[in-house]
């Protein structure tokens, strides 16, 4: 088992390099002038220009940048002052050191710090989603087989379909709306209330007051996002459980249980509900992965201070350094959340060998 | 009703063989009837495909119609469902909004059927490839997928558009050279175990070519599984067009897509609330067909479920 883990974390590895190559030739390949955005100065003045550019290294050819880029260039001579020839070491410590570069935007801050300042928020949030999403997927689709054919199974069927084929972005503004517009109205017409109860949703962390309140404390801004994500997993693993449950159900072992007498609750729930779930463990990796790529939909909507709201903030003011640490950033986790699943069905499963 | 003569049909009968009577089918005559039984498929195929062709007549339909989808009238805008001169108001420009959804019809489904098909075309021959070589060449195939699949797709998607702003034909390029990874993991899958099957061996035991054993012996095998994820690759490639559209990063405006229509309507939902649902409702309509038929077309296609 030792050596899974250990060999399945060595797997990652060229993984990640291949995730820094991606991210840096995109930013390579992007149009656009990085010296005009750093500087925004329409009238700089050539050398001026020059001695930045040589600066920022962006002349180099691109494997120079990337390896800069990758492990730091404090091991070479590199051009300070622009006069042709290498006078100093270089002072970059390159991401597999931790030193992510500045942020374009906010000058002088460190991107990692940004991200790792936001990460929380979004992993609050996703493991939200995941536990709603599984708990609810796995019983509606557990009921779904029991009651096969009936109302429920065909009304869970329906709305699996019509949840899939929503736009998240839509539910999520309706509610929005709803909460933020008209019921706010509702209630001050009515002189129940101020204000609407489950937002504002960027107060979920007042940065200002100081300190974030305890979790229990802001458990209600957690709701609505929560809803609008969940409802695309509840609508995949409300069906993949039906399907894995039917599937059980079939088999010999169940026969033989049932001809053991053992009531059908007891056939159900203990003898065809853990075999049904072990394949699952699979999807939890890709299930993490999808929620953590949708949570730039998600926090646009709600304001949701994470690292999908840093990453939108970045890429509109292109803010480079801040762009490819959050790629790179959640690029792996989700290997781990792939590697962490693996594990899990392996540990799971008597039928895996190590 | 004319009865035929009963020796006559007696006589039609004789002269026929067993076999003749009842035809073996192929599997795809097999799938397209039952296909043609399945009542919700069939309705949702004929849905999707009278929406492409109304977009496809949206010229015709514009110009019978008397509007242009560009032609913008601000004197004349939020106007309401039915008004007079455009059947389905206005938008916030005083653009027809009949022809604009219909225009944007052209737009989003011309990409979601392009990218869906580009995505088959890279994904196929590389999954076959893999699956059948295996050794090095599947090793880096699988690192690569790997390496794109752990980047959160929506997050390249939105930094590819973001940084080049593209017209609806580079949008088709970036989603198809994105997209093709799932096609290819399942048929790197399907082609390894099939290379294995008696039928794939009697062939190369009679000297048919590694490239003949590929593309004559084991995709025809795999074809039927292609449609169907073909069909719910459309379906999502739908959404996840609206939805980079509503961050901003999707086909920018004047081109109208569904997506962009449904992201702009919400500023104007108050005063023109038609410019909201009917987008919304295009798109809500059209993924849940493209899902039904992917359904439909894999319960049809699908050889262990008998008639």
């Amino acid at each position: 088992m030792h050596q899974y883990i250990i060999r399945r974390l060595l797997q990652g590895i060229p993984t990640f390099f291949g995730i820094t190559m991606v991210v840096y030739a995109i930013i390579l390949l992007a149009p656009g002038d990085p010296i005009m955005i750093l500087a925004f100065d329409p009238t700089m003045r050539q050398d001026e220009r020059d001695r930045l550019a040589a600066q920022l290294g962006v002349n180099d050819p691109f494997y120079i940048q990337y390896l800069r880029w990758l492990i730091g260039d404090d091991w070479m001579m590199v051009d300070t002052n622009y006069d042709g020839e290498v006078d100093s070491w270089g002072d970059n410590y390159g991401i597999l050191r931790g030193d992510f570069g500045t942020s374009f935007k906010f000058r002088g801050s460190n991107p990692l710090q940004l991200i790792a300042e936001r990460l929380g928020a979004t992993i609050e949030l996703n493991l939200a989603v995941l536990l709603t999403g599984l708990t609810t997927g796995i019983g509606v689709g557990v009921l779904a087989a029991v009651n096969r054919g009936r109302f429920f199974d065909k009304f869970t069927r329906i709305f699996a379909v019509i949840g899939d084929s929503l736009p998240a972005f839509w539910l999520g503004l309706m509610l929005l709306v709803f909460f933020g517009i008209t019921l706010p109205r509702f209630l001050i017409d009515f002189d129940i209330g101020n204000g609407s109860p489950l937002l504002p949703m960027g107060g979920r962390c007042p940065p200002v007051r100081g300190g974030c309140p305890p979790l229990f404390a802001r458990l209600h801004y957690l709701i609505l996002p929560t809803i609008v994500s969940s409802v695309g997993v509840i609508a995949v693993w409300s069906r993949l459980m039906r399907a894995s449950m039917l599937e059980i159900i079939s088999s010999e072992y169940i026969r033989t249980a049932r001809a053991k007498g053992l009531t059908d609750r007891s056939i159900w729930f203990k003898h065809s509900l853990r075999n049904a779930i072990l394949p699952f463990a699979v999807f939890l990796g890709p299930a993490f992965f999808s929620l953590l790529g949708g949570s730039i939909i998600i926090e646009r909507i709600f304001t949701w201070p994470g690292v999908g709201l840093v990453t939108f903030d970045a890429l509109v003011s292109r803010d480079y350094p801040v762009l490819m640490t959050s790629v790179v950033i959640t690029s792996v986790l989700t290997i781990f959340a792939y590697i962490l699943s693996d594990i899990l069905y392996a540990a799971f499963d008597p039928r895996v060998r190590f | 009703m004319q009865k035929k003569p009963i020796s006559g049909r007696m006589h039609g009968a004789a002269q026929k063989s067993k076999h003749e009577l009842y035809p073996s089918l192929t599997m795809w005559q097999r799938g397209l009837r039952r296909l043609r039984r399945d009542r919700p498929t069939m309705a949702a195929i004929f849905t999707v495909l009278g929406f492409a062709v109304i977009s496809l007549l949206a010229p015709l339909v514009s110009a019978a119609l008397n509007v242009d989808p560009n032609e913008i009238d601000v004197t004349n805008n939020y106007a309401p469902l039915f008004s007079e001169g455009h059947l389905l108001g206005t938008d916030e420009l005083g653009r027809d909004h009949l022809s604009r959804l219909l225009y944007g019809g052209q737009v989003s489904l011309g990409i979601a059927f392009s990218a869906a098909l580009l995505s088959l075309a890279i994904g196929l021959p590389i999954g076959v490839f893999a699956g059948y070589y295996g050794g090095k060449l599947d090793d880096f195939i699988n690192w690569f997928i790997i390496t794109l699949n752990s980047i959160p797709f929506l997050y390249l998607l939105a930094i590819i558009s973001a940084l080049l702003s593209p017209l609806p034909l580079t949008f088709v390029v970036i989603l198809g050279t994105l997209g093709w990874t799932g096609t290819t993991r399942l048929v790197r899958a399907e082609a390894y175990s099939l290379k294995q099957r008696e039928f794939v061996i009697a062939a190369q035991a009679l000297g048919a070519s590694k490239l003949r054993l590929m593309f004559q012996h084991i995709v025809p095998n795999i074809f039927s599984l292609l449609i169907v994820s073909l069909a719910l690759a459309m379906g999502s490639l739908i959404l996840t067009e609206s939805a980079l559209s509503f961050i901003g990063f999707g086909i920018k405006a004047p081109t109208p897509t569904w997506g962009n229509m449904l992201s702009g309507g919400f500023d104007y939902m108050r005063r023109a609330p038609h410019l909201l649902v009917l987008p919304g409702m295009l798109i809500a309509i059209t993924v849940f067909c493209f899902y039904l038929i992917g359904d439909g077309l894999r319960d049809a296609f699908d050889p262990k479920i008998a008639d």
